[in-house]
């Protein structure tokens, strides 16, 4: 039986209630974006006392479904002032949804109070924080772990998040305990720390699978699917065996790699820091290649960097990270990416937006361009709240403000991933419709623009685009949902039978009918919900727009400017009337 | 010259080893037969960049062209 956990930190106390029977297919992002639309206002100060942080596992989390562990963080967002889900991996979605649990809303004024939130299948108290609060997340996981057991998964805010930064993340422990994968964007961290809630500890000890309603076809779609992951080139090779990084070069190539704060689409120092160096020294450090960031996935894209000693320095060295803090800030040293990984996990910061501000801090001559040494330095600014560091712990739209900077990489207040939209036409499309602000993984057209899955729509083309990016940002709100990640739409979107068998997981877990058809609406819904609670925050079709930056200067080397018409983002967005798909 | 880049597995998957050498350019030369020359198989190349746009097996190349190649990679 699915519950929600309400959590009141200003009383101090937690209480059960029944899942509402019509929110029996909502999970994930469905759960967490209806939740924030239902009971918070859209017009509050988001770091106030009402804003609300909801923490929801999938749809299929828990269950046997492959790489079904993603947790939704939901809120109204500090960073964007929209409404936000942060999705993450980890081990958290799988406990909570063992443990009952559809959705933990924590709200209230919590005082001078810090909290820790522990699960078990005794029940959900709140226990004394102030213990933890001003330690490191690592620290901090390794104290949860001492006191609560070794096998407990943990959620926890950093020093960000305890600071209110608006770059501030939610971290999630892996497999082997540490907190190295976030929720990482719009500024979540920050409002679990305005609750007084250091932690949540979720301990699925003596509970048993969610199971399914009709077992011979969940069984029958999930062998489906895990076949399709392991027969599918790229989640059975091309993310297995270099992980995420294996972008670098390819998006190097394409001349879409963000570099100098986007001003090219091509980094001079891109091999040393590609995927094929990362694997390289995976392999000659002990360190591990093939990591798995939560139990039950099949591709196992993470990866365990050692320093030169061997000795642990960070886990999921990613794509994103190494473009942020490495290309984008003209820093070809791995060595110092991988230690800025780990200083942005143990603070709480979000590695893309912390990349996006140091570019802006870089064109605003705040630190030399490259300057690893001195970007290092800067994190213990951030951890001790000095002025400087709270200047670049506030996101890229805030840096811009402080230095002077107007070529700002942001959409709705949030800083823009590693593509460069000029050069990927179908991601500035999502960049610049996602209800979450500028946001790779709401609506990858990436796959499509670049790396040939699920079709061929040329990158520099502007036709295709608003159509592309609306259908994948539909699907994705059903990722999103059931507590997938999104990786398996690589398979989903080239093999028909893998794609079917998500939809019919769902039914067969509920014992509802819901089909292949149903996905389109299904994200719709959810769309419109968001997009509601935007409009309600003040948002307009003025905010459904990139910087006009990427509108006036060209992007070498294909020479290509940002030319998507103002009319068919709005058609996306709901502005206007819908495309026909 | 044509610059050809071998990215990912590919290197190791072809009978030279060369991550990234230059050819003399040639009339009609396709990327099929630099594929084939490297001993890769055609199929284990998924992704064709020429000057940073997609290319195929059959494009031609010219002097000055920059050729990369890829076999089925993904991330985000």
């Amino acid at each position: 039986m699915r519950r929600i956990l309400r959590v009141d930190v200003a009383a101090g106390t937690t209480a059960f209630e029944d899942l509402p029977a019509e929110w029996t297919l909502r999970g994930g992002r469905a759960l967490t974006s209806t939740i924030v639309s239902n009971e918070v206002d859209a017009g509050i100060d988001p770091l106030g006392p009402d804003n609300k942080i909801v923490f929801a596992p999938g749809l299929l989390s828990g269950t046997t479904a492959p790489n079904s562990g993603r947790l939704s963080v939901g809120t109204k967002s500090p960073l964007t002032g929209g409404i936000k889900e942060a999705n993450v991996g980890g081990q958290a979605a799988m406990r909570l949804a063992r443990l009952g649990v559809a959705a933990i809303i924590v709200e209230g004024d919590p005082g001078d109070k810090k909290w820790v939130l522990h699960i078990s299948k005794d029940g959900a108290r709140l226990d004394d924080g102030a213990p933890y609060w001003g330690t490191g997340n690592y620290e901090c996981a390794a104290a949860l772990r001492a006191a609560y057991g070794e096998k407990v998964a943990t959620m926890q805010v950093g020093p960000a998040g305890e600071m209110g930064y608006k770059n501030s993340s939610v971290a999630v422990t892996d497999p082997e305990g540490n907190p190295a994968r976030h929720a990482g964007r719009g500024g979540t961290g920050a409002v679990m720390g305005a609750r007084g809630l250091k932690a949540i500890v979720a301990d699925d000890a003596g509970t048993e699978r969610p199971e399914a309603v009709d077992k011979e076809r969940f069984a029958a779609a999930r062998k489906t699917l895990v076949d399709g992951l392991k027969s599918h080139p790229v989640t059975s090779q091309g993310l297995t065996n270099y992980g995420t990084a294996i972008l670098v070069n390819i998006i190097n190539e394409a001349g879409a790699l963000p570099t100098h704060n986007f001003t090219s689409g091509r980094f001079e120092g891109a091999e040393a820091i590609s995927g094929e160096t990362v694997h390289q020294n995976c392999e000659d450090r002990g360190g591990k290649r093939e990591h798995a960031c939560m139990t039950g996935c099949v591709i196992h894209c993470s990866n365990v960097y050692n320093d030169k000693d061997g000795n642990y320095v960070s886990s999921g060295v990613e794509y994103e990270t190494i473009w942020a803090l490495g290309a984008n800030c003209d820093n070809d040293d791995i060595e110092s990416i991988a230690q800025m990984d780990r200083l942005c996990d143990d603070l709480g910061l979000d590695t893309i937006e912390m990349g996006n501000t140091f570019g802006v801090a870089m064109e605003g001559g705040v630190l030399p361009w490259g300057d690893a040494a001195r970007m290092i330095e800067l994190f213990e600014d951030i951890r001790q709240g000095t002025e400087l560091g709270r200047k670049l712990a506030n996101g890229c739209v805030h840096a811009g403000a402080e230095f002077g900077v107007t070529r700002v990489p942001a959409v709705k207040g949030q800083g823009i991933p590693a593509y460069d939209p000029r050069a990927v036409k179908g991601i500035g499309v999502t960049y610049a419709t996602s209800t979450m602000g500028a946001d790779h993984t709401s609506g990858y057209a990436v796959a499509t623009n670049i790396l040939k899955v699920g079709g061929d729509v040329d990158p520099l083309a502007s036709e295709g685009q608003c159509p592309l990016s609306n259908g994948l940002q539909q699907a994705t709100v059903l990722f999103d949902s059931a507590g997938l990640c999104v990786f398996l739409a690589f398979a989903a979107l080239d093999q028909p039978d893998s794609l079917a068998a998500i939809p019919e997981l769902i039914s067969a877990q509920y014992g509802v009918p819901f089909g292949l058809d149903q996905i389109g609406p299904y994200g719709e819904t959810l769309l419109s919900i968001e997009r509601d609670f935007n409009r309600r925050a003040g948002f307009t079709e003025k905010d459904d727009r990139l910087p006009a930056f990427f509108s006036t200067e060209r992007l070498p080397p294909h020479d290509v400017i940002w030319d998507i018409p103002d009319a068919e983002l709005d058609q996306v967005c709901g502005w206007s009337p819908v495309l026909e798909m | 010259m044509i610059d050809v880049r071998l990215f990912a597995t590919l290197p190791m998957r072809s009978s030279t080893g060369r991550k990234e050498f230059t050819l003399e350019p040639r009339p009609g030369l396709t990327v099929g037969e630099i594929v084939d020359a490297e001993g890769l198989r055609r199929n284990d190349v998924h992704i064709v960049m020429i000057n940073g746009k997609h290319g195929s097996l059959d494009s031609e190349l010219a002097d000055g062209d920059r050729l990369g190649l890829f076999p089925p990679v993904g991330g985000g």
